[in-house]
């Protein structure tokens, strides 16, 4: 060090400062009793080898010389070191005695006041305790500045040594006897203990170490840091917050910020501490420093003493744990409580200190153990929430099995209900996306169909086809068993059944108001509706009927056995007998619609009992000749089926040969081979068309004109042959059942499918309308079902197969909805199927938009080639065709007062169309293509986006421009830059226009027209405004993303972060009671918005991108069109629709 | 504005400034505290009823004041020249001390260890504010309450100076134990309001 002092005063060459270090902290390692040798302190000290040897035999010499005698004491050895002093075995040489004299430094140099102080307290106390448990006092003073303590002297070992001892042994008392004895120890020791605290003296160092046994009796030793209840505040030996003791026994109140003074409660936890460690060994805290011990008191629970030493009778354990209880009440509150509790542990008595709860060990644990404890915490929280969720994927799974069983194993309506009751409960609890997407289909399945399985053995090939009543409200079944069964057409419901015992029945059918005929075992018998109760017989069996028909009125019965046929009233009683021409085996039997004529199929020869090789004609009416012969091939009829208008029927023959057979003219008037099975051929209900379907195609033909090619052919788009047929003509409706399953409804007015189910059905041979209802029966070879097809509203398909629908409007007060398709298909759609749905013939021309007018009398259409039509919606007729555009139309726009109709397009130009006379009123001219258009809600305004970057704003009455704005500030073309076209427009119901550009510029221009500008990516697509509340709905122009704008801010709207949609927004749509939203992309998916809280509603996906989508007119419904040409209608509210369904059913 | 009729401020940092005396007070004043603090804490008591603290400490300055032109250093050189110039006071005191104790002189020793005629009176002033500062008097006994290793480690690191190196040697410890304890020691000291500005 530059400027190290040279050695100043008198020392010479020995003086140096790290002598001074030396003597410093030698003095300090002897008080300590650490003393360490020379060659340690040399090490430590390079350079002063002499001088500090020196010092070292100096100081140890003035030890001696102090140490040999003090006194009247001779010291004869050392006992003892600690912190305070060192302990002597001395001699009194004046009473020739032994004594433990206790020096407090062999150095009074470095003996601060403070340890004096103390020193002489002990002393004080000592002389004030008489107890046999407590080292007895004979003199305390002052030789040479050094003061001393002259004790008895007690031969022993401390417990300290005898716990080193045992410790060495790897001796953990195990013995009963060795824990008693210990016991024993501590017991005595906390009795010695408990006369000090009565004395007001608390000891503050208990330790083993401080506990000496002799062989009568553990005495206490080192009341150096006891503190007497007199103490003051201003005492200076023991000041508040000042930590004394050995930290492994000091309890844990004492340490820390919120140290406390000890008490008689500390001592008895040193003792307890001071027990513990004697019955195991090891010390309830270990740590690797002080601080960490002292932590470890503070704050965490002790090491049960029997997972240390399980000898330990759970007893004592307890007093134990008692004793150093970290919270001082729990304690004991004396030392002889410990001491007494101990005793009883010795005679076996019960103990006062109880085992913790398990709410205190959980709690220990916990202190003990926080790591663990919160990773078992968390732990439990993930078991927990992986048992919710996989509860949650099981309640799913049930549900969409429960589903599926439901939809394809034919089940029955009450499992499909209750499926689909269980998910409107998971719904409500979880209006999720999946259960919502999971009930759509299930409310379809149900609201669509019921099937029959209660039949008793189930309905078989053999068994009669099922006879429905007049007015189609119940059908009967019967089986081969004999077993009779009415059912309600409505649900399926069975109200009654009946044995007969009669056999295999043969045919049924409602025989006035309240009978039911049954054919079997050649008898005919009458049952009473509904009881099934017999009412009559007819013919008792044996009697060779062998089939009955009814006509069509009801009241007339018609039999055959095996010689005539028999008319036969109400009663019974028989009107007529026709006898049949010899040979004749009748199996079937079909009146025509005025019951005239009957037709007689039967069996000569034939084992198929769908297949007739005989077909007979009956004039019920004339007497005599009236049966005659119509087959004209040597095939087999397959089918036959009467003219409803007329007195002819269609024969449908094996090998595919259809033939109208004119009873009239006696011939066949009209024949065709289709060169395929047909096992189904009929009349429409006008009765002028003929359908024969086949395989691939269902065909239509004038067969009044004999025409060679068909007039109508109506491909099978996925559908295999036609296995049976039925018309409502109630409702111009046509139902087909395929083989492969499949069911069609199509509209008799333009032959178009409206529905297409597929059920798993096998050789469907029966299917009728049960009345008007718009139910349908079917029956094959193992059940019978019913089908509503009355529901369609509920139903989410509208139609499919036809050309792409692209463009989509609700009538804004009417369940109704055009459309208009690629093919130029422009058609009106009754979503209640109230009416059937009306075609436009509106061209060939790509349709790219339609519009309902505000009131909803006129509809307009614009085509790809400019054109303009104008229709009216209650008849269809067409009122306008309004040519002028030289380009595509992309946007209509209806005025206000519906006076007007505004077209723009891409010829850059808007036209306004007088309504009243179809005639071009104003043309609006820009330069550009027009994107968008919109009309103030009160000013005779009309705002443009064009593409090449200007917003105009025009009076549409006058042809004024209002206010014209070049939205960019760049003047690139537009045809090779289209960057910043103007995309979207609309005006609020505060008069503020809104523009959307293809750069994610959002634009404001308010009443003023000053701009107000916004850069946002979510912006540049489609805008749509909600009166009510004024928030304008913005669509970006290719990634999906929403959101709301006002005048005040713009709040993204997204789902969990994120885009609603993975592609571009096709359709942004308002509901017209407002608060509501969709959206709609071409990623298949839609979503309904509460505008309200930007939160979805509802989320659907369909298969294809979907086009275009709309609300209905009382937005319980979004209309979709997708790319694969289907037009879905859905119910915004699922759930609510499901409630209702199962409200109806109960 | 300088005024230029009043000579300049001397630099307490500039060794070289042109008035030693001024410099070299304000050095001392500033590790005063330091000093106080560590003559409080070896003094004991035996020792003390013969010499106190502010007679070691004014020792030192006396000392330290003579032997001021010989000095060349760094703050930090000064400090521990001026503990070095402490220790040897206080180990030739102590010693008399032994030795007057084994004669059982009972006398002042002030008088015969020192001459403390030379201290001028400002840092007289200065060493009886110091012994009274409770500050020095809370920040030892905290001390006082640290285990006896903590306790030399502050003494050599916080009141001396010295290096953690020069300290672990002499505590018999490793430089990087030294390090780690005298660093956590001072981040207490400061979190109990007890890094004084004169703790090194």
């Amino acid at each position: 060090m530059t400027g190290s002092p040279e050695p100043i005063g008198s020392g010479g060459s020995d003086s140096h400062p790290d002598l001074f270090d030396f003597v410093s902290l030698l003095l300090g390692d002897r008080a300590r009793g650490q003393e360490r040798p020379l060659g340690d302190y040399l090490e430590r000290f390079p350079g002063h080898e002499q001088a500090i040897t020196a010092e070292f035999e100096r100081l140890r010499r003035d030890a001696d010389d102090k140490t040999s005698h003090l006194g009247p004491y001779r010291i004869v050895r050392t006992l003892g070191r600690g912190g305070q002093g060192v302990v002597y075995l001395a001699e009194d040489a004046r009473l020739q005695r032994q004594v433990a004299l206790k020096i407090l430094s062999a150095h009074p140099d470095f003996v601060s006041a403070e340890h004096l102080a103390r020193f002489r307290r002990e002393a004080a106390i000592l002389s004030q305790l008489d107890h046999p448990g407590i080292c007895d006092v004979f003199e305390a003073d002052t030789v040479d500045g050094v003061p001393y303590l002259a004790m008895r002297y007690l031969d022993g070992q401390t417990l300290a040594e005898c716990i080193r001892r045992d410790r060495a042994d790897d001796q953990v008392p195990r013995a009963r006897v060795d824990l008693h004895r210990a016991v024993g120890w501590i017991e005595a020791a906390a009795r010695a203990l408990h006369e000090a605290h009565e004395a007001g003296v608390v000891h503050r160092d208990i330790k083993p170490g401080n506990i000496l046994i002799t062989e009568d009796r553990p005495v206490l030793l080192d009341f150096g840091l006891a503190r007497t209840d007199s103490v003051t505040a201003g005492d200076t030996v023991t000041r508040t917050g000042t930590v004394m003791g050995t930290l492994a026994y000091m309890a844990p109140e004492l340490l820390g910020s919120r140290a406390t003074q000890a008490g008689r409660r500390a001592d008895v936890y040193s003792l307890g501490v001071t027990l513990y460690e004697c019955l195991t060994h090891r010390l309830p805290f270990e740590a690797d420093s002080e601080i960490g011990l002292a932590r470890a008191i503070e704050t965490e629970e002790p090491v049960e003493p029997r997972s240390r030493n399980p000898a330990i009778p759970v007893d004592l354990a307890a007093v134990v744990t008692t004793a150093i209880a970290r919270a001082p009440g729990r304690r004991y509150a004396t030392a002889l409580d410990l001491a007494e509790d101990l005793a009883r542990v010795r005679r076996r008595e019960p103990v006062r200190a109880r085992r913790p709860t398990i709410a205190a060990r959980v709690t220990s644990f916990m202190r003990r153990h926080p790591t663990l404890t919160i990773g078992l915490i968390a732990l439990l929280l993930l078991t927990v929430v992986l048992a919710l969720a996989l509860k949650r994927a099981a309640d799913d799974a049930r549900v969409v099995l429960a589903l599926n069983r439901a939809l394809t194993a034919g089940r029955s309506d009450e499992q499909a209900a209750a499926a689909l009751a269980e998910l409107v409960d998971a719904a409500r609890r979880d209006p999720g996306e999946r259960l919502h997407s999971a009930l759509l289909p299930l409310l379809d399945h149900c609201l669509l169909s019921y099937r029959v399985p209660r039949m008793a053995p189930r309905h078989m090939t053999n068994d009669p086809p099922p006879a429905i009543d007049r007015d189609g409200r119940r059908f009967a079944l019967g089986d081969s068993e004999g077993v009779v069964t009415l059912l309600d057409a409505a649900d399926g419901h069975e109200l009654n059944r009946r044995a007969l015992a009669r056999g295999a029945l043969h045919s049924l059918a409602f025989f006035g108001d309240s009978l039911l005929a049954c054919t079997g075992d050649g008898s005919v018998l009458l049952l009473s509706l509904p009881s099934l109760q017999p009412s009559g017989i007819l013919r008792q069996p044996g009697h060779g009927v062998a089939c009955a028909a009814v006509a069509a009125d009801g009241r007339t019965l018609v039999i055959a056995d095996g010689t005539a046929l028999h008319l036969l009233d109400e009663a019974g009683r028989s009107e007529r007998r026709l006898p049949l021409p010899d040979g004749a085996a009748p199996a079937r039997l079909q009146l025509d619609a005025s019951a005239r004529f009957a037709l007689v199929l039967g069996h000569r020869s034939s084992d198929d009992p769908d297949a007739f090789d005989q077909a007979l004609i009956a004039d019920l009416h004339t007497d005599d000749g009236a049966v005659w012969p119509i087959k004209s091939s040597g095939e087999d009829v397959l089918h036959a089926e009467w003219h409803g208008q007329r007195a002819a029927l269609v024969l449908a023959y094996n090998g595919g040969r259809v033939e109208v057979y004119d009873v009239a003219e006696r011939r066949p008037v009209f024949v065709r081979t289709v060169g395929q099975e047909v096992n189904w051929c009929g009349f429409d209900p006008t009765g002028d068309l003929l359908l024969v379907p086949s395989d691939r195609e269902t065909t239509l033909w004038r067969w009044r004109d004999d025409s060679a090619a068909p007039f109508l052919r109506l491909p099978h788009t996925h559908h295999r042959t036609v296995g049976a047929a039925a018309f409502l003509p109630a409702r111009e409706l046509l139902a087909t059942v395929h083989r492969d399953g499949t069911i069609v409804i199509r509209s008799t007015r333009d032959w178009g499918e409206l529905r297409t189910f597929r059920q798993r059905m096998l050789n469907v041979r029966f299917l009728q309308w049960l009345g008007d209802s718009g139910r349908l029966l079917t029956a094959e070879m193992h059940s019978v079902s019913g089908w509503d097809t009355s529901g369609r509203r509920h139903l989410p398909e509208l139609f499919s197969g036809h050309d792409v629908v692209t463009t989509l409007d609700s009538h804004p007060s009417l369940p109704l909805l055009a459309t208009g398709s690629r093919n130029g298909d422009v058609r009106l759609w009754w979503l209640d199927e109230r009416r059937p749905p009306r075609a436009l013939d509106h061209g060939d021309e790509p349709v790219l938009r339609v519009c309902f007018s505000p009131d909803g009398h006129l509809l307009a259409t614009a085509t790809e080639d400019g054109r303009v039509r104008v229709w009216n919606v209650e008849d269809g007729g067409l009122c306008h065709v309004l040519a002028g555009h030289e380009g595509a139309v992309e946007t209509l726009l209806f005025t206000g007062d519906g006076e007007a109709l505004i077209s723009a397009g891409s010829d850059g130009r808007c036209l306004v169309w007088d309504l009243a006379h179809g005639t071009r009123q104003r043309e609006l001219r820009g330069d550009a293509p027009i994107r968008s258009a919109a009309l103030h809600p009160v000013e005779p305004w009309l705002a443009a986006g064009c593409a090449d970057r200007w917003l105009v704003v025009w009076n549409w009455r006058t042809g004024e421009v209002v206010h014209r704005v070049f939205t960019s500030s760049e003047h690139a073309d537009w045809r090779t830059n289209p960057i910043h076209q103007v995309r979207g427009v609309c005006f609020d119901d505060h008069g503020n226009l809104w523009a959307s550009l293809v750069n994610n510029y959002l634009l404001r221009f308010d009443r003023d027209w000053q701009r107000h500008a916004t850069e946002d990516d979510r912006f540049g697509g489609a805008l749509v405004i909600d009166s009510g509340s004024g928030l304008l709905l913005s669509a970006d122009y290719s990634f999906g993303r929403l959101s709301l704008c006002n005048e005040t801010g713009i709040t993204p709207v997204t789902v969990d972060g994120h885009a609603p949609h993975d592609n571009k927004i096709a359709a942004v749509h308002v509901a017209r009671a407002g608060g509501r939203a969709l959206s709609a992309g071409h990623d298949g998916r839609l979503w309904v918005w509460d505008l309200d809280t930007a939160r979805p509603l509802l989320r659907l996906h369909c298969a294809t991108a979907i086009l275009d989508a709309v609300f209905t007119h009382d937005g319980a419904y979004v209309v979709t069109a997708c790319e694969d040409g289907t037009v879905k209608a859905w119910p915004t509210d699922p759930v609510r629709a499901a409630v209702d369904y199962l409200g109806r059913r109960q | 504005m300088v005024d230029p009729a009043q000579p300049p401020e001397p630099d307490p940092a500039d060794w070289r400034s042109p008035d030693p005396d001024r410099t070299f007070v304000a050095r001392y004043e500033c590790i005063a505290p330091a000093l106080c603090a560590w003559s409080m804490r070896h003094i004991g008591q035996t020792v003390r009823a013969r010499v106190e603290v502010d007679d070691v400490m004014q020792e030192t300055w006396l000392r330290a004041y003579g032997k001021r032109g010989d000095f060349r250093g760094d703050e930090r050189a000064f400090r521990a020249w001026i503990f070095a110039i402490a220790k040897i006071v206080l180990l030739e005191v102590v010693r008399s001390v032994r030795r007057l104790h084994r004669v059982q002189i009972n006398d002042g020793a002030t008088s015969l260890l020192l001459a403390l005629d030379g201290v001028h009176e400002s840092v007289t002033r200065l060493t009886q504010r110091l012994v009274r500062d409770e500050t020095i008097a809370r920040f030892l006994d905290r001390l006082a309450r640290l285990p006896p290793e903590d306790q030399d480690l502050i003494s050599f690191c916080g009141l001396e100076g010295a290096t953690c190196a020069d300290a672990a040697r002499k505590l018999g410890i490793s430089t990087d134990a030294a390090v780690k304890r005298w660093q956590r020691l001072r981040a207490r000291l400061g979190e109990e309001g007890l890094g004084h500005d004169w703790v090194a």
